[in-house]
């Protein structure tokens, strides 16, 4: 008969967007800018860092965070992958896409190319041969499948709009999602 | 800044609120026993392919039916052009106009704009056909009864665009003849009760130390059927002892298939003769109506406030206030209640506290204008 089990499914959601990005790239500069925007459209948004002091593990608070987010934005910087957090989080934004409420994940690529997310090329090619010296090689691969689905989401790419395309369509892979957890 | 960026970013916050609309549907907190259902449904529908997919499911009332549904359906719904849930079709009226007003919510949930008035049924499958055949939709048709409410909706496959998906759930798997996949919902296990019910009863997925041999009792009379599972469990909440004794001893004579019988014994164990009322009131009245609504009404009547009868309603989980503030309730609560009202005077509407429906308000007024002008002749 406890009470704080209850508040643990909070099923709708605590935030409205969850926002994952690489702090060294974005921090003070488009994150900022679209965080403030986010907030003063009365947008109740999570800011995680990946630069904040703590250890390797996703903290439990953070991932309840993620997991009650009913979007996840994630910013795709040149410098997204060199992150071993912002992976790890990746990894858990996209567990929590099958949730039953359903969370969506927003990728937006700034300053990237959509595919260079999706197989792993340009900065994050040298961001991968660093961590395929140094981590597991099953962790590996889980950061690869991350970028590989969440590079094929339907997102934004702020190159697209300087081309004056304002859109990256992709709706099918949207919800061709996986149940591979 | 760059003028790119902030033009940029207008268009995300445009992503994000247009994502944040409540598309999604409330689904209680705790599901018990459908996660491999629900995968299963989500990974045929999900699959990338050309054809119009269709699935059924099927099982008996309160199994949980529209709860898979809706879990399915918020997981699909912001891939496609459009997307429509047609909620309790069973419960439109069986005139023609129930089948119009059935087709002007699907087209205008889809096409998301108001659509020209149209009278006949036949009018209504022609614009489907013509405006939805070339769209990729998500449709739900929940609690299907009849052949002719699904012939209205979507006669023929190809009504609706490449890629489409349909979801059609029914008690009676004979209307899902043309499906695709049909899937049928069994009971939860013992374990899987154990937990549904302990969620409810103890806000805990397992029961209290000294409640387990209790728990078993209550879990075993449910049947597996979740709706009861959930109503018996509420109905438990913070009782002694004492309490559940009572109310197992009642579940001990009710018949194992008299599952309305066995919502009764939360409706009786209502305290207080307000707190009835007000669910006779919401069962005969005012499902589907606006929560301030309905305590406007009812605070009218019983001269109080009557939020506080609500939440005590929606904490014993016989209503259900869903995401735009309207007030819902399970059929079979629903039918439970009127079932209540109606045994007063089984042969005589006239003399029973409510009538809902029209033909019993009909046929009382005709007999009074009788029994009136027999007294003035």
């Amino acid at each position: 008969m406890t009470e704080p089990e209850s508040s643990r499914s909070i099923s709708l959601g605590a935030y409205d967007v969850f926002l994952s990005f690489r702090g060294e790239d974005t921090r003070k500069t488009f994150t900022d800018h679209l965080y403030t925007a986010l907030v003063q459209a009365g947008i109740h948004t999570f800011r995680d860092d990946d630069e904040l002091p703590r250890g390797e593990e996703i903290s439990d608070h953070l991932l309840r965070a993620v997991q009650e987010s009913k979007i996840s934005i994630v910013v795709f910087s040149k410098g997204y992958a060199s992150s071993r957090w912002c992976l790890n989080e990746l990894v858990e934004i996209l567990k929590c896409k099958n949730r039953k409420t359903g969370q969506i994940v927003l990728p937006i690529f700034y300053d990237i190319d959509p595919s260079d997310v999706r197989k792993q090329n340009g900065s994050f090619a040298e961001a991968f041969v660093k961590h395929e010296e140094r981590s597991e090689e099953k962790l590996v691969k889980e950061w690869r499948k991350a970028l590989e689905e969440a590079g094929n989401l339907s997102g934004r790419n702020l190159n697209d709009m300087a081309n004056g395309y304002a859109f990256f369509p992709n709706l099918w892979s949207q919800y061709t999602l996986h149940f591979s957890m | 800044m760059s003028r790119h960026e902030a033009k940029f970013i207008k268009e995300i916050i445009k992503d994000v609120l247009n994502k944040l609309d409540p598309k999604y549907l409330y689904v209680p907190e705790h599901l018990v026993g459908m996660d491999r259902l629900a995968h299963n449904i989500f990974d045929f529908l999900s699959t990338a392919t050309d054809d119009v997919r269709i699935v059924g499911i099927h099982g008996m009332p309160g199994i949980g039916k529209t709860t898979i549904a809706k879990v399915v359906f918020n997981q699909l719904c912001y891939g496609f052009e459009g997307s429509c849930f047609l909620s309790n079709i069973n419960e439109t009226p069986k005139k023609l106009t129930g089948l119009v007003r059935l087709q002007t919510q699907l087209l205008r949930d889809i096409l998301k704009q108001d659509v020209a008035n149209f009278e006949c049924v036949d009018r209504g499958k022609v614009l489907i056909n013509e405006r939805l055949r070339r769209k990729r939709v998500l449709f739900v048709a929940d609690d299907v009864a009849r052949q002719d409410q699904l012939n209205a909706l979507m006669g023929e496959r190809s009504w609706f665009g490449p890629g489409s998906r349909v979801i059609i759930t029914t008690r009676d798997s004979n209307l899902l003849r043309k499906a695709d996949q049909t899937y049928q919902i069994e009971e939860l296990t013992r374990d899987q009760s154990l937990q549904l019910f302990s969620w409810h009863a103890f806000k805990h997925s397992k029961p209290a130390e000294d409640y387990i041999e209790l728990s078993k009792d209550v879990v075993d009379y449910c049947g597996g059927l979740p709706l009861a599972l959930e109503v018996m469990g509420a109905c438990l909440y913070g009782k002694n002892r004492g309490g559940w004794k009572s109310v197992i001893d009642k579940l001990r004579r009710i018949p194992n298939h008299d599952i309305q019988g066995k919502l009764r014994i939360s409706y009786d164990s209502l305290d207080g003769e307000e707190l009835r009322n007000a669910f006779l009131d919401i069962a005969c009245f005012f499902i589907d109506r606006k929560k301030r609504y309905v305590a406007k009404v009812l605070g009218a009547r019983c001269g109080y406030n009557p939020e506080v009868d609500l939440e005590t309603l929606r904490g014993r989980s016989l209503i259900k206030v869903n995401a735009i503030g309207k007030i819902t309730m399970h059929d079979l609560l629903r039918d439970m209640g009127r079932e209540v009202v109606r045994e007063t005077y089984p042969k005589e509407p006239g003399k029973r506290t409510r009538i809902w429906n029209q033909e019993d308000a009909w046929n009382v007024l005709e007999q009074q204008k009788v029994r009136k002008s027999a007294m003035h002749t």
